[in-house]
């Protein structure tokens, strides 16, 4: 992992209508090969921060480069290039007739020789297992299915960068686990992720780091544990650890560390459990 | 103390024009006044149509076919018009766009208790009181247009919650919160509970729902697969897992160290397994 800025947010106040600021002054660098969640409470910020990455907005003060390129002077298709935004509805991204469609369409926008268009075609269909699929009409598929097409239509453009809204609101378990599983798979191939959500149990299970928004600022950004398993710091922000960290939290007395996942919390009791003598594993 | 049923599913099977199988293969459960019923399952498992049931919706407002019966306070859904039936059910949609049409917040918590008949005044002073217990004051003269995401979702189980229905049903409502907001509306829901309401709430929040709901039904493929205390179900944890859903961390933690730890009654909160941990 090199530790170039692929995103840099300089000073940045951001206001929909003048004098209504709805992001004060937040400072922030994304490094190459990260995987960071952006997390706060309703209407904290969140969304208008996601804009301006993409480039959809602009900020009123200050300055975002992605890749380098500062947004007020990089075009929407040119920016899409860079980071691809995975829609947290994939109906809303959805649209050709069927899976291998859908795939090739971002990918002739690129304007890339044919040879190389059917090559990252099958590279794609192959790492997403979407062979079976591939003839599909994208919008007869399970949810999960969907989703996975819109991640593989946009991981084809090679983007440095993916974006993902909300990925797991309002799924099942298998269809959150799959997608997140997605997104770690591609983050250990390199491509920075960046999460943005409401979904605890995930960001302390997958994202290294977390970018803490609250009524518009920056209130901290630092290793996922640190921010994560800081109940009051999460409080002060209207949120809550996930349930498996407060166990933790609450056996603190007992020499116990606030765990980020289920497996993380079996192992450290199983431990413990030998070292006070318990029952033998 | 017998106990009331105010809705009655019995043997529904409904299949969208649009769908190809029968999304509801033959459901039956009933719903006893005043429980806090919650209602799990995958995605497709057909928890939507279900609660469109409820309330009538299907099968006055969707073609299709309808097979079996919904009777609420004994009432065939099928031969009430739903304008009665939503006096009785109040339902708050997963997609707050689809209930917001008026041009202000306040004007959308009034608009349900003015066509009922209460004076505008009165409904002023109800719907204020609403908005104020779910925190959202500070929107009443916004238009549900430029509202995010989920301050559209308070809004519309604002004006759900300010009809006092004796029937509320929740269908993942508050997807799109964060948690402290997620706690305040459960709680919410807890106190209409307790001043008598029957409360049916669909939510993938398996932590907080089983901390709140008396009992849980396990949706899947159109059938109910399970039902009982939380407690209970999730002595299945094989068939949640099949079907795509996931138990509450704690829960999942005891069920891992059976080998280890002393587990004679399966802990749904931080509490209850600091406890058993503690014991071990």
């Amino acid at each position: 992992m090199n530790d170039a800025p692929v995103i840099t947010i300089e000073n940045v106040n951001f206001a929909y209508q003048p004098g209504v600021t709805v992001l004060h002054d937040i400072n922030l660098s994304i490094a190459a090969g990260e995987f960071t969640a952006i997390i706060g409470n309703n209407g904290s910020g969140k969304t208008t921060l996601m804009k301006l990455i993409l480039g959809l907005l602009k900020p009123t003060e200050g300055q975002v480069l992605v890749g380098g390129v500062d947004t007020r002077r990089a075009k929407v298709s040119e920016m899409a290039r860079r980071i691809g935004f995975i829609f947290q509805d994939p109906n809303e991204q959805l649209f050709a007739n069927s899976v291998e469609e859908e795939v090739l369409f971002g990918l002739r926008n690129l304007e890339l020789a044919e040879e190389e268009v059917q090559q990252r075609l099958e590279e794609t269909i192959a790492l997403f297992g979407l062979d079976p699929i591939r003839e599909v009409f994208p919008r007869f598929l399970a949810r999960g299915d969907k989703q996975k097409v819109c991640i593989a239509a946009i991981v084809a453009m090679h983007p440095q960068i993916i974006l993902l809204d909300e990925p797991t609101t309002g799924q099942d378990h298998r269809d959150s686990r799959q997608i997140m599983g997605l997104a770690q798979t591609l983050n250990e191939q390199g491509i920075t992720v960046l999460l943005v959500t409401h979904d605890m149990p995930n960001v302390a299970r997958y994202a290294r780091r977390v970018v803490l928004l609250n009524d518009g600022r920056l209130m901290k950004t630092a290793p996922t544990p640190e921010i994560i398993a800081d109940a009051e710091l999460m409080a002060s922000c209207s949120l809550v650890p996930p349930q498996i960290t407060r166990l933790g939290l609450a056996l603190a007395d007992q020499g116990l560390r606030p765990a980020m996942s289920v497996p993380e919390m079996v192992d450290q009791v199983k431990v413990w459990l030998n070292g006070r003598g318990g029952t033998p594993c | 103390m017998t106990k009331e049923v105010v809705i009655s599913v019995r043997n529904v099977q409904y299949k969208y024009p649009t769908s190809r199988d029968w999304v509801l293969r033959g459901i039956n459960i009933d719903v006893y006044r005043g429980e806090f019923l919650g209602i799990v399952g995958a995605t497709g498992a057909g928890k939507t149509t279900l609660c469109q049931c409820f309330n009538g919706l299907i099968p006055h407002y969707t073609q299709g076919t309808f097979e079996g019966a919904v009777l609420v306070e004994g009432r065939d859904t099928r031969e009430t018009d739903v304008a009665d039936l939503s006096m009785l059910v109040g339902l708050v949609f997963q997609d707050a766009d689809a209930q917001l049409v008026m041009s202000s917040v306040l004007e959308e918590v009034m608009l349900g208790l003015t066509m009922r008949g209460m004076s505008t005044n009165e409904a002023k002073v109800r719907a204020r009181q609403t908005l104020e217990s779910l925190g959202i004051s500070h929107l009443s003269n916004r238009p549900p247009y430029a509202l995010s995401g989920g301050q559209k979702q308070r809004a519309a189980i604002a004006a759900v919650m300010a009809m006092h229905p004796d029937i509320l049903v929740l269908d993942e409502a508050t997807s799109e919160l964060d948690s402290l907001t997620v706690h305040r509306i459960f709680d919410l829901c807890r106190r209409l509970n307790e001043a008598g309401a029957t409360i049916i709430l669909v939510s993938h929040e398996v932590e907080l729902l089983c901390q709140y709901a008396d009992r849980l039904a396990l949706v899947d493929a159109g059938h109910i697969l399970l039902e009982g205390s939380p407690r209970e179900l999730f002595q299945q944890a094989e068939l949640f897992h099949q079907v795509g859903m996931r138990l509450p961390q704690v829960t999942d933690l005891a069920l891992s160290l059976t080998n280890q730890l002393q587990v004679k009654s399966l802990p749904l909160n931080v509490e209850e397994t600091k406890a058993i941990l503690a014991a071990s």
